[in-house]
Order: structure tokens, then C-alpha cells, then sequence
């Protein structure tokens, strides 16, 4: 027995019950980049539980509002209860204001949610793309309480293999067209080399019309564009 | 994946038909989350027996080098081929063997004996050896295919129809497991001949 170990604070412990595992979207790969006058926003579309393969249609982009787009990984209740709720502020900070809420403002609103709940094992690691009238905005936030503004960012399990391939082709002057199909791509060699990622690849593009959902495809479709596959035997 | 026994990942399904059995496997090679590329898991032993090893695809390797020696030197010393209940024995010893110590596979036998009677096996990793006569499922995938397997075999299945039985169940278990994929390929056997047969999976 020993006496010096404080019982836990009411409110303030762990809710983590053991040998449960809430954190679905664990194995992912989520990106998200910022060009001259739009942003885009790629994920898969796997769950994983384990080894096993919980689904292969997951939405992990969600929208947070016309204007703003967040990605998903962590745990997927917390990350899609927050999105919506900060959805909700934005519209009603909107009407307040008569005017859109920015991206940093969004991504502020949603950091300091995370801050405040901060040590009762929330999982949220989120990219949140918008356009404002300052043009496009990226930030990446997570349950530790980090937000940081960035041109680049990629989260997940294959968040590696997306950046290789992201670094290698990326220039502020993409055009959108290009933008889309370098995003496509990253996505792709996630899918293929990350076994925690696969399913569809979703993109979105972000500029000042608002969100536009550009792509919604299996991966495997793309398998003989991108792979040149070297195997001495045939796989058709 | 911080199991040893799931670093590398395999899907493996054997079924046993009339006068024929089927093998097949996945060719994913991972490290941990990693696919790293496609290798072979199902191994010959004989013109009529094939082994497919799942586990540390390292020790696959070192065990199969040490049971071919045993069967090659079998073969020189008695002037006759091993039959396959004969090598399910062999392989179950050699596992034992290294009881405190194991190797970190689970082997498959399938194979034809010399009146063509169809034999499929498999041992854990100390070597317990089972010899039903339906089907068996090896490697991460294992529970994934068990189910599709159950509801695809019958008995009596002729050659074709084992395959396809065979192929279905590979495929559907391989879907739901993310350590097993890039591609897939199974054996059928028959008295005349050893059909090889690559499937078409998804790539992720």
C-alpha cells in the first residue's frame, strides 16, 4: 500500500476502459496541402480493428462547413462529434457576424475545445483546409493541444509514403487539375504500400466557390496506372 | 503486428477434393505495416506434395531447407519418393524437436498419395498435427477465410470446382485482412498434373 498516490480528481481521470479500443481510424492516411488561391484535402477510406478490416468505405473528410474541410484520424467519434460541433459554431458565429468564420478561427475555436479536454485520452489528429478572405489556410491540430499553419501537411500511417511522394512533385503554382491529380497519387502509394490504408482514395478541392468533392475512387483502378509492376508473373 | 507470428503476414487455404486438393496463397511479404513486396509461401516437396508455410517467413525458409534435407536423404537411402501422411509425421517431428525453442511457423501440407488418395495437414508451431478431410486455413487471414471456406466446400469436388471453391474463399478472407494481399495464387493437383493459377486481388 502506498500512501502518497492521490486518489484521482473527481472529472479528471482516465475513461479508458481496458482492453477496449475505440480508436478506429488508428491505421490512415490523411493529406492536405495549401497552393496559390485553393487548398486540397485526400484521405482513404479504411478502418482498421486490429489486423482486420472493419471497413473499406469510411468518410474521412468531413465538413465542418461550406467553406472548411477537416480530416479525420484517431478516434472517429471524437474526431466527427468535434467537427460538427465547431460546424455549428461557425454558422452561428456567421449569423452573429455577417460574416464567414476564417480557417485560423475555426482551427483556433477547435484547438482550444481539444486544450480544455486535454488528459481524458480525446483522440483527434486533424488537418482543418479552408478558404477565407484571406485566401487558403492549412492547419494541423491534435489532442495534445498542438495547432501549427502550414503549406504541407500529411497524418496516418501512410502519412510517410504520401509525403515521398507529395515532396516530390509539389509547387505553389499546381494548378488545380494538377493539384488534384498529385493528391490522387500520393494517396494511392499509401494505399499500396501501407497495410493500415486502402479502400477509395477522396480528394476535395477548396477555393472561392467553396468545397468541391473531385474525387471518389477505388484504388484499385489506379493500380496499372501507377505501378509498374516489375513481377515475373501475371497478375493481369 | 508486435506478435512475431503476424510480422509478416499470410493467407493460406488448403481443400481437398475427389482424387485432387488445392493450395493456395496470398504473396504479400510485410514488415510490421509495411508491405515490402510478394514472395512465395507454398513450397515443392514432391511432384505430389507441396508445402506452404506461414509465420516468420525467415524461419519458412530455414525450416524448408532443413526438411528437404531430410526428404532427399530419405529418398537416397529407401530408393522411393515420401508419401505424404508419411511427410505430415516428418514435419510434425521436426517441430517438436525444437519444443523449447520453436520455429515460429505453421506449416500446411496438401498432397496426392500413391493411390491418389487426396491428403491435406497442418501442425502449430510444436508440431500438432491435424488431418482433416475438408479444409484448412493458415496465416493472419486464418479467421477471415474460415467463413467463406465452410460455406464454398463440398465434398467430392472435381478439380475445377475445388479451385474455384478454393480461389472464392482466398479471395473474400484476403479482403478483410489488412497483412495479407498483393496478389495471390493457387496450385491444384491432380493425378496427372500440378495446375499453377495466379488470382487477381486488389493491391492495398
Amino acid at each position: 500500500m502506498s500512501a502518497s498516490v492521490a486518489p484521482p480528481l473527481p472529472g479528471r481521470h482516465s475513461y479508458k476502459v481496458e482492453g477496449t479500443n475505440i480508436n478506429f481510424a488508428h491505421g490512415t492516411t490523411c493529406l492536405a496541402f495549401r497552393c496559390n488561391g485553393f487548398a486540397i484535402a485526400a484521405a482513404d477510406s479504411r478502418s482498421t480493428q486490429g489486423e482486420t478490416i472493419a471497413s473499406q468505405a469510411v468518410t474521412k473528410l468531413i465538413k465542418i462547413n461550406d467553406y472548411i474541410i477537416s480530416t479525420m484520424a484517431g478516434s472517429a467519434a471524437d474526431c466527427q462529434y468535434w467537427s460538427r460541433y465547431v460546424g455549428s459554431e461557425s454558422q452561428l458565429f456567421e449569423l452573429r457576424n455577417k460574416r464567414r468564420m476564417t480557417v485560423a478561427g475555426a482551427s483556433k475555436f477547435y484547438s482550444n475545445i481539444l486544450i480544455q479536454y486535454k488528459g481524458r485520452d480525446l483522440s483527434v489528429g486533424s488537418m482543418i483546409v479552408g478558404y477565407d478572405d484571406f485566401g487558403a489556410d492549412l492547419f494541423y491540430i491534435d489532442n495534445d493541444g498542438q495547432r501549427v499553419r502550414g503549406d504541407i501537411f500529411a497524418c496516418g500511417s501512410g502519412s510517410t509514403f504520401a509525403l515521398s511522394v507529395l515532396d516530390q512533385e509539389f509547387r505553389p503554382d499546381l494548378t488545380e487539375d494538377e493539384a488534384v491529380e498529385l493528391a490522387r497519387k500520393s494517396i494511392y502509394h499509401a494505399t499500396h504500400r501501407d497495410s493500415g490504408t486502402g479502400g477509395q482514395i477522396n480528394v476535395i478541392v477548396i477555393n472561392e466557390k467553396g468545397t468541391n468533392w473531385v474525387v471518389k475512387q477505388d484504388n484499385f483502378e489506379l493500380f496499372h496506372k501507377y505501378i509498374n509492376d516489375p513481377s515475373p508473373y501475371p497478375l493481369q | 503486428m508486435s506478435n512475431i507470428m503476424n510480422h509478416n503476414g499470410a493467407a493460406m487455404l488448403a481443400m481437398m477434393g475427389k482424387e485432387c486438393v488445392t493450395i493456395g496463397s496470398d504473396l504479400t511479404f510485410n514488415t510490421g505495416m509495411q508491405h515490402q513486396g510478394r514472395v512465395f509461401k507454398v513450397f515443392p516437396v514432391t511432384d505430389k506434395i507441396l508445402l506452404g508455410l506461414t509465420g516468420l517467413f525467415s524461419d519458412c525458409q530455414t525450416f524448408y531447407q532443413n526438411v528437404m534435407y531430410e526428404v532427399k536423404l530419405l529418398q537416397l537411402k529407401e530408393g522411393r519418393e515420401i508419401q505424404p501422411q508419411h511427410f505430415g509425421v516428418l514435419v510434425a517431428h521436426m517441430l517438436y524437436e525444437k519444443r523449447f525453442g520453436p520455429y515460429f511457423i505453421e506449416p500446411l501440407i496438401a498432397g496426392l498419395d500413391e493411390d491418389n488418395k487426396p491428403y491435406i495437414a497442418n501442425t502449430d508451431t510444436i508440431g500438432c498435427l491435424t488431418e482433416p478431410d475438408d479444409f484448412l486455413v493458415c496465416g493472419t487471414a486464418a479467421e477471415k477465410i474460415l467463413g467463406p471456406a465452410e460455406s464454398f466446400w463440398e465434398e467430392d469436388l472435381e478439380a475445377e470446382e475445388l479451385f474455384e471453391a478454393t480461389a472464392q474463399a482466398l479471395l473474400a478472407g484476403i479482403d478483410r485482412d489488412s497483412s495479407s494481399g498483393w496478389g495471390s495464387v493457387v496450385y491444384t493437383l491432380t493425378p496427372q498434373k500440378m495446375v499453377t493459377r495466379f488470382l487477381r486481388n486488389r493491391q492495398d
